[in-house]
């Protein structure tokens, strides 16, 4: 018991505990030539150790590649019952990359003081399709992919783009698999400047596919499938497809940590010629059209064998195979004697499959049964080209047999008369029709036995009038407010209409003064009433009322000369001596003391 | 002076006599050849349209149609409803939608709204069997337009312009009167204001709206540009109402009520 304790309690060695390896993929299954992202991780605990446990030892497997990628480390540490810990976590990520198929075990471990610590679970990959042949082939999205392996002095370059065509020699039609990839070994940020040209071709367009990495001439490369097309020539020589343009701009770092390094610069991608051929002459059938193109099986099915009379069916006719079904012709559909066709209602499907384009089109032809009996529909033929076998090939369709019933309803039906022209219509749509017509029918014709004249009102208001009177409108009201706006700039002020005022009342005195000369019957007073006025006028507010020596000074104060001031006086008291009886004058002595006045009313602008 | 022989003075005044009495009576005459010559092809339409030979009665309805110097509503709707008992549907739309537009006597209006209505409805029927798109500009849209293009709208903008040009006069020559009914006058050229500027401005927008046309024959292709040898995009049924957007030569791009827009041949439409 003691001896037991005594060993219990003897102090020990302190010994770190074993890292902890968890593994993550981010698929199980995969195609040959796709890379998978294997994440690995490393826990250990700090406590007693004195080094770290080192990176991940990745299976060597046969057919399998593996490329690192990154790593990340993060430490937590921890205070329990007074005892510091901490733990370090480190994660190393890498791309798997299988290059046969087959299942791979990933028995991933890392060395942790000599000692190889492994993955509790461990992880298999699966891998699916053909073996790759060679480091630079593409995988299954271009078989057997020609110019795919890139040249060594293309391989000498940082970035470089190349077309990919499975095909170098093709006939008119055929289709070519063609893929442009960008090539990259260093980080860089790429702009595709120009895409290629694929002039003279029908082209569809391909999902491109996901970046790969490969190793190629001892080097790192990531492969990116930029476009993707399927290509149909539509002439025959030797056609090119342009190499397409891109801006290299060469960076370090990732992400927001990314910085430009040295200058950007273009590549260029080398055209591709392609080698197209005609169409063979020898056994081409008659009005062969050149975009029947491919491997092709038609088929017909009708909805019903047995109808009545009137009735509808619908054939359907199913073009399937490899080509550009597209804009393939098939030719006029058959109809059969007795029945009447419609325009086919088309269908089409088209996907693609290892790098080839399959098609389904369907036409559905409703034919309606205008006699009754058995009626046969033909075997429709269709003529197509097979590049593989380089030959003309003709797909049959079955014949098939209809058995129409007579009308019973119908009395003109009985000796296989044909449905009259205004029933050209289907079933479903006849039918239709016939219920929405008991709603209600078509208003008769007018029936007139002649056509009404002269009464088609013409509206006076088209559009040109309606916009003249629109716009004349505004253009009125502006040249009224200019108008009122012109004459009330132009009305006389209130000045000059007194002063008119007062020069017309002058010229009236001057007027019943010259009367007076002769005869001189008023003559002096209106005389003094005009010089009186004007010299009021003359000397301004502050002479109204005055005495006339007042009336003087004011004239004089203000600037008037001596000479008018004292003529002003002279006549005012000759005017009143002549008034009182004081000293009459002759008629010349008048005409002279009126020029007088004239002369300084005229100097005075009154008149 | 020299003097004309006798003879040719005699020659020429009966040649001018000629002139003066024959004209008039040869342009009564022709007149009357080409009223008989439409009425003849327009009874005999009549006819044939009341015996149920409906293609007959279009022949017969179109040499009158291109007869006839000024448009019909009558004819325009006999022609319409023709075309629409033969189930010639684009035709059918579009002499119908003419003569609701010609605006007849009530009669006209009242068969050719309706057969007009039959017709759109069989429009679309056929659309659906034959899975084409169809497309009748039938919206508040489309209403409100038609409503703005109206004469009575023109009027009543013209008007409410009218009255403000007359009260801006009205201020120039006579301001008393404005000012003992100025409350009275204010109101009136506030509201003729708004009428003017909002039906103005929105008639306008109208007036340069999309011209229509008509689709005529059946499950037409439209294609994504203008020429047989474009894709075609989607089919529209004869009898469809679409907008005119653009045109190529022999070809129009048009836009259809659900916005989708695509090409169509010339010969296919009905402008």
């Amino acid at each position: 018991m003691g001896a037991a304790a005594a060993a219990g309690l003897s102090p020990r060695e302190a010994r770190a505990a074993e890292p902890v390896l968890r593994v993550r993929v981010d698929r199980n299954t995969v195609e040959v030539g796709r890379p998978v992202t294997v994440e690995v991780e490393v826990k250990s605990d700090d406590r007693g150790r004195a080094q770290e446990p080192g990176d991940p030892i990745m299976p060597d497997l046969p057919g399998l590649k593996v490329a690192f990628r990154s790593s990340g480390m993060s430490r937590s540490m921890t205070y329990r019952n007074g005892l510091m810990s901490s733990e370090t976590t480190r994660t190393f990520v890498y791309n798997l990359t299988p290059l046969q198929p087959g299942v791979y075990p990933l028995k991933i471990g890392v060395n942790d003081g000599g000692k190889v610590v492994l993955a509790k679970e461990v992880v298999t990959l699966t891998a699916e399709g053909a073996t790759m042949s060679g480091a630079g082939s593409q995988q299954a999205q271009a078989p057997a992919a020609e110019g795919a392996s890139p040249s060594s002095e293309r391989l000498s370059e940082e970035v470089f783009a190349q077309i990919v065509t499975n095909k170098k020699r093709a006939y008119v039609g055929e289709a070519i698999t063609a893929q442009w990839e960008v090539w990259q070994r260093v980080t860089a940020n790429i702009e595709v400047d120009m895409l290629p040209v694929f002039k003279d071709f029908y082209a569809v367009e391909l999902k491109a596919g996901e970046a790969l990495e490969q190793f190629v001439g001892g080097r790192q490369w990531r492969v990116h499938p930029a476009v993707r097309r399927i290509l149909f020539p539509q002439k025959s020589g030797k056609l090119r497809i342009g190499g397409g343009t891109l801006t290299v701009s060469p960076s370090s770092g990732f992400g927001l940590f990314s910085r430009p390094r040295g200058r950007a610069f273009t590549v260029r991608g080398e055209p591709v010629e392609v080698e197209i051929l005609p169409l063979p002459a020898r056994n081409q059938p008659a009005g062969f059209s050149a975009n029947n193109v491919g491997s092709y099986v038609l088929s017909v099915e009708v909805d019903r064998q047995d109808l009545e009379q009137g009735e509808a069916l619908t054939a359907t006719f199913t073009i399937a195979g490899d080509g550009n079904l597209k804009v393939f012709d098939p030719g006029e559909w058959p109809t059969p004697t007795g029945m009447r066709s419609y325009p086919p209602k088309e269908s089409f499907e088209q996907r693609v499959r290892d790098g080839k384009i399959y098609g389904v089109r369907k036409f559905e032809v409703l034919y309606v049964a205008d006699t009754a009996g058995t009626i046969v529909f033909p075997a429709k033929q269709i003529d197509f080209f097979e590049p593989e076998s380089a030959k003309y090939r003709v797909s049959e369709s079955a014949s098939i047999e209809v058995n129409v019933r007579p009308r019973a309803a119908d009395p003109s039906s009985a000796g296989g008369g044909v449905v009259p022209p205004e029933a050209d219509l289907s079933r479903p749509e006849a039918d239709a029709l016939a219920e929405q017509d008991q709603a209600g029918e078509l208003s008769p014709v007018l029936g007139a036995a002649a056509l009404e004249r002269g009464h088609e009102q013409v509206s006076w208001l088209t559009t040109q009038r309606w916009k003249t009177g629109m716009l004349t409108v505004p253009g009125v009201g502006v040249a009224a407010l200019s108008v009122a706006a012109l004459a009330k700039r132009m009305r006389p002020s209130a000045q000059t209409i007194q002063a008119r005022r007062h020069r017309s009342q002058a010229r009236e005195l001057l007027a019943k003064a010259r009367a007076g000369v002769d005869g001189g019957v008023e003559f002096e007073a209106t005389l003094g009433a005009l010089v009186q006025a004007a010299a009021v006028r003359k000397a301004g507010d502050e002479a109204v009322g005055r005495e006339r020596s007042r009336l003087l000074d004011t004239l004089r104060s203000q600037g008037c000369a001596e000479a008018d001031v004292s003529m002003v006086g002279e006549t005012l008291d000759a005017c009143d001596a002549a008034r009182y009886g004081a000293a009459a004058r002759e008629p010349a002595e008048r005409a002279r003391l009126l020029r007088g006045v004239e002369s300084l009313l005229r100097s005075w602008e009154v008149l | 002076m020299t003097r004309r022989p006798p003879c040719a003075v005699t020659g020429m005044r009966r040649r001018m006599l000629a002139v003066v009495l024959c004209g008039p009576v040869l342009g009564i005459w022709s007149t009357v050849a080409g009223a008989d010559v439409v009425d003849s092809a327009y009874k005999s339409a009549g006819e044939a349209a009341m015996v149920g030979h409906w293609s007959e009665a279009v022949t017969q309805y179109e040499r009158a149609r291109s007869l006839l110097a000024s448009p019909s509503a009558e004819l325009e709707y006999d022609l319409g409803t023709a075309y629409a008992h033969t189930n010639e549907l684009g035709p059918a739309v579009f002499h119908l939608r003419s003569a609701l537009r010609l605006a007849g006597n009530d009669r006209v209006r009242e068969g050719a709204r309706r057969n007009l209505s039959v017709a759109t409805r069989r429009v679309s029927l056929r659309a659906e069997v034959s899975g084409a798109r169809v497309s009748m500009y039938e919206g508040w849209k489309s209403r409100a337009e038609r409503l703005l293009r109206s004469q009575a709208v023109g009027w009543m903008s013209l008007l409410a312009g009218a009255y403000l040009a007359g009260l801006a006069i009205v201020r120039v020559l006579a301001p008393g009167v404005l000012r003992r009914l100025r409350s009275l006058l204010l109101t009136l050229g506030v509201i003729c204001a708004c009428l003017f500027l909002s039906l103005g401005v929105t008639r306008t927008i109208a007036l340069g709206a999309d011209p229509e046309a008509v689709v005529a024959g059946e499950r037409v292709p439209v294609r994504e540009g203008a020429g047989h040898h474009h894709a075609t995009a989607f089919h529209v049924e004869g009898g469809s109402v679409v907008h005119l957007k653009e045109s190529a030569p022999g070809w129009r791009r048009v836009r259809l009520d659900d916005g989708l827009e695509g090409w169509i041949s010339e010969r296919s439409l009905l402008l």
